[in-house]
């Protein structure tokens, strides 16, 4: 069970804006994908669900074609988008009532959607929040709730595209720390960013630029390829920018740490 | 300079109204509504304000709410007030330089006065105990007949609705436009007519792009949701009438025609 | 010289005499001196929002003075003047653009004031250089600009008019690591090479706090903190307490600090930080050696 991009190209009004892009994503898998702005990562992000249909390629998800029309809706219910903007992405005023809008448009029976709703806003953390409106949540709050209104539906992925970026650092905090638990469930995680320190906990990273796969390796070894980073506009992660320093007054280290405890511990023994 | 609304919000709370079948509490306002425009005597309105006290202790909505739905509008009901006192023909019982208050004019004035009241409160009272998709599905419910003709009544529900959940959006974008656009020296409430419409634009213009934006991300955002119109569409909240929806109903047929008749 | 922006006590009150009435200032003191580089930081709701739209009277204070440049902004009658003295840039100010060319955007603020066409022409040539956006035609349409250009053409918009205290709302967000180092190094060199007074907020202590020269930390509508960065970075545990982020660096100092290493926390550059870890782990050597040796 995958996503698989093969081949992937996309063309916006004749302009290309992705380039023969491939890789894979299995369910339980956290694949990071940065960029800097105008790298084609949103763009990415909507073909892979079949939003976008690519103009060369495949995009396959678990084994169907997301161009296959017949099976769109299973497509889209199988790969969740969740967007940037948490005031742009709620449809309904009252928090449960927008976490059961995914599965209403299913079809589902209401006892069903019912306990779907109550599962989604447990896994988010909000369940003491259901009647609440949405225009009095915090900005964490709201994406939690477009994280648990894609989860209603049972998907087996989920993307996000720079969930954080408009969000404060408690904010930040609960939604990556939603995202790692989704993670440990076994759903698929394709997180999209150009803060990396935010992808300290990826299986894997992809780096786009231009429209093209950059680079791609284990969270580890991209995240401390300082030069490759720079190339590319973005900026190493303090933790590892500090171990690299470290090195190099020989201090040494059988791994690079890349978060503080990792780091805490390394120096500790 | 900011602009408030208080109509239209939901007050979630757990009450006995709260918990009424929205369609009930719908019908129960179009039935208030009408009785209002029908009734002429002061004790009609009497009736159905005790009515509305009733419902408003039972909602567990504290009555400041409803006071804030009326404030907007308090200018508005004191000039219809004011036309109906001077402009009504009839005994004159004060003169106050060209203008006649007549006995006629201030009991005329007086009933618009109540019926507008209780009309605000009424339907204040509805968007307060029913949150905006309840409404909508109430509405959606009630049109349904319709469908057979070809009305879209699941369409209209479904605007209204995402009306309903931008309004605060929407009020608070066009707040801090008018503050961006007022730090950066436009004046946005003197001059003529025309230099007002004038400078209406850097505000205007930001909001309906900013509005489209924001349309355009939500399309996708249902997109992905699997949304495809009315069709095949189930809803989580199911509405079954019971008991307790009819005893609501009967006792707001039986104020209603009372106050009519009193 | 009186200071640039003074406030006296300032209380603000939102809906009073209402039941969604809230104090969202309680009582701020508060003096900006000229050329300072102030962060003003605090989490979301804390009341920084409210407080800087009093510094041009967008708002004005429920009780207690507010005085920009010797001026009661209660008492004046001309707001504009203020208006014009502290350019106030909103987040996501991309979002307040309307005109049909990049020209007509950032002559809008000039016109408001009066300023003559040559003048006008001679501001936007000015400010285009200062932010870097001179390579783009004027007569083209901003909303055909990138999100980053865009940005900038809005915030030009407001340096245009030649204000004397510069104040940004989360100028960085939703920009990628390298236009928030670009911006950032901007506003900066504005601070230093044209002595322009700088006041940026946010809620995040980590970039803007390399380039401040005092921090403010406000929260639930009262100043907490008020010192140099490295003063600030003192107060580590109360930061991260009052959900604010703070860099990865200090974070990292302070958890060696609290499992007992004998090491300084309120550094913000990563050489220094280097060269701190460097030096204890050399003496915790040392002090280990001796210990072993003490043990035998």
């Amino acid at each position: 069970m995958s996503i698989e991009v093969k081949g992937l190209s996309f063309s916006y009004e004749n302009n290309p804006v992705l380039e023969d892009i491939t890789f894979q994503v299995k369910s339980g898998e956290f694949v990071g994908i940065a960029g800097p702005n105008g790298s084609g990562k949103s763009t990415l992000a909507k073909c892979l669900n079949g939003i976008f249909s690519p103009t060369k390629g495949e995009v396959l998800v678990d084994g169907i074609s997301v161009t296959d029309k017949s099976k769109q809706w299973i497509v889209r219910q199988t790969v969740g988008l969740v967007f940037q903007n948490p005031d742009n992405q709620l449809v309904a005023s009252v928090v449960e009532e927008d976490v059961a809008f995914g599965p209403e448009n299913l079809g589902i029976p209401p006892a069903i959607i019912r306990e779907r709703v109550q599962y989604a806003l447990e896994r988010v953390g909000l369940i003491n929040e259901r009647k609440r409106l949405v225009s009095t949540l915090s900005g964490g709050q709201k994406q939690r709730v477009a994280i648990a209104g894609i989860l209603a539906m049972r998907p087996k992925y989920i993307v996000l595209d720079e969930p954080t970026s408009m969000l404060d650092p408690i904010g930040r905090k609960e939604v990556l720390s939603t995202v790692l638990q989704l993670k440990e469930e076994g759903v698929g995680i394709i997180y999209i960013t150009h803060h990396l320190e935010e992808l300290v906990y990826a299986d894997k990273i992809i780096l786009l630029y231009k429209g093209k796969v950059f680079k791609e390796g284990l969270a580890r070894d991209i995240l401390t390829d300082e030069d490759t980073l720079r190339d590319i506009g973005l900026d190493i992660p303090e933790i590892p920018a500090l171990a690299i320093r470290l090195k190099k007054s020989s201090i040494n280290f059988e791994n690079i740490p890349l978060t503080v405890e990792e780091m805490v511990n390394a120096l500790f023994n | 300079m900011a602009i408030e609304i208080s109509f239209g919000q939901y007050l979630p709370l757990d009450s006995l109204i709260h918990r009424l079948d929205p369609r009930i509490k719908l019908i129960m306002t179009l039935i208030s509504i009408i009785v209002i425009f029908i009734i002429r005597e002061f004790i009609g309105y009497a009736l159905l304000a005790c009515f509305l006290v009733v419902l408003v202790a039972l909602s567990k909505v504290p009555p400041l709410y409803i006071f804030r739905g009326l404030k907007p509008l308090i200018f508005f009901i004191l000039l219809t007030f004011a036309l109906h006192l001077f402009t009504t023909q009839g005994t004159v019982i004060f003169q106050w330089w060209f203008l006649k208050g007549t006995a006629e004019g201030l009991r005329n004035g007086l009933l618009m006065v109540f019926r507008f009241m209780l009309l605000i409160s009424f339907s204040t009272l509805l968007t307060l105990t029913c949150s905006p998709l309840e409404l909508t599905d109430a509405l959606e419910s009630l049109l349904s007949p319709l469908k057979r003709i070809g009305f879209p009544s699941h369409e209209i529900a479904m605007m209204m609705s995402i009306a309903l959940r931008f309004i605060p959006v929407l009020v608070e974008e066009t707040n801090r436009i008018i503050k961006a656009q007022v730090a950066r020296g436009a004046d946005i409430e003197s001059g003529g007519v025309v230099n007002r419409a004038k400078n209406l634009i850097p505000i205007l213009v930001p909001l309906f792009i900013n509005t489209f934006k924001r349309a355009d991300d939500l399309a996708l955002a249902m997109e992905v949701r699997c949304y495809r119109g009315g069709e095949g569409r189930t809803k989580m909240k199911e509405y079954i009438l019971s008991a307790r929806d009819f005893l609501f109903l009967g006792a707001s047929i039986v104020v209603g025609i009372a106050s009519i008749l009193i | 010289m009186p200071s640039l922006i003074e406030l006296r006590d300032v209380w603000y009150q939102y809906n009073p005499n209402s039941p969604l009435s809230y104090w969202a200032l309680k009582g701020i003191n508060l003096k900006i001196d000229r050329g300072e580089f102030v962060s003003i930081i605090g989490p979301t709701g804390s009341g920084k929002s409210t407080l800087i739209q009093h510094f041009n009277g967008l708002l004005k204070p429920t009780r207690g003075e507010v005085i920009v440049d010797g001026i009661d902004i209660s008492k004046t009658k001309d707001l504009k003047i203020i208006r014009k003295k502290v350019g106030m840039v909103f987040q996501y100010p991309e979002t307040q653009i309307f005109s049909e060319t990049i020209y007509d955007e950032l002559a809008f603020g000039l016109r408001n004031y009066g300023y003559s066409e040559d003048e006008i022409k001679k501001k936007i040539e000015e400010v285009t250089k200062k932010l870097g956006i001179d390579y783009i035609p004027l007569d083209k349409s901003p909303f055909l600009l990138s999100g980053g250009e865009m940005r900038r053409v809005a915030i030009a918009s407001i340096l245009a008019m030649d204000p004397e205290v510069f104040v940004l709302d989360e100028p960085l967000a939703n920009l990628d690591p390298q236009g928030r180092k670009e911006l950032l190094r901007e506003i900066d060199h504005l601070n230093r090479k044209e002595s322009l007074t700088v006041v940026i907020v946010s809620h995040d202590l980590s970039e803007v706090s390399k380039y401040a020269n005092r921090i403010l930390v406000i929260f639930d509508g009262t100043i907490i903190m008020d010192g140099p960065p490295r003063e600030i970075f003192k107060n580590v545990e109360r930061l991260i307490e009052i959900f604010l982020g703070v860099p990865q660096i200090v974070e990292l100092l302070y958890s060696l600090y609290k499992r007992g290493a004998d090491i300084p926390y309120n550094i913000l550059n990563l050489d220094e930080a280097a060269k701190v870890i460097v030096k204890w782990r050399k003496s915790l050597g040392n002090r280990d050696k001796l210990r072993t040796i003490s043990t035998t």
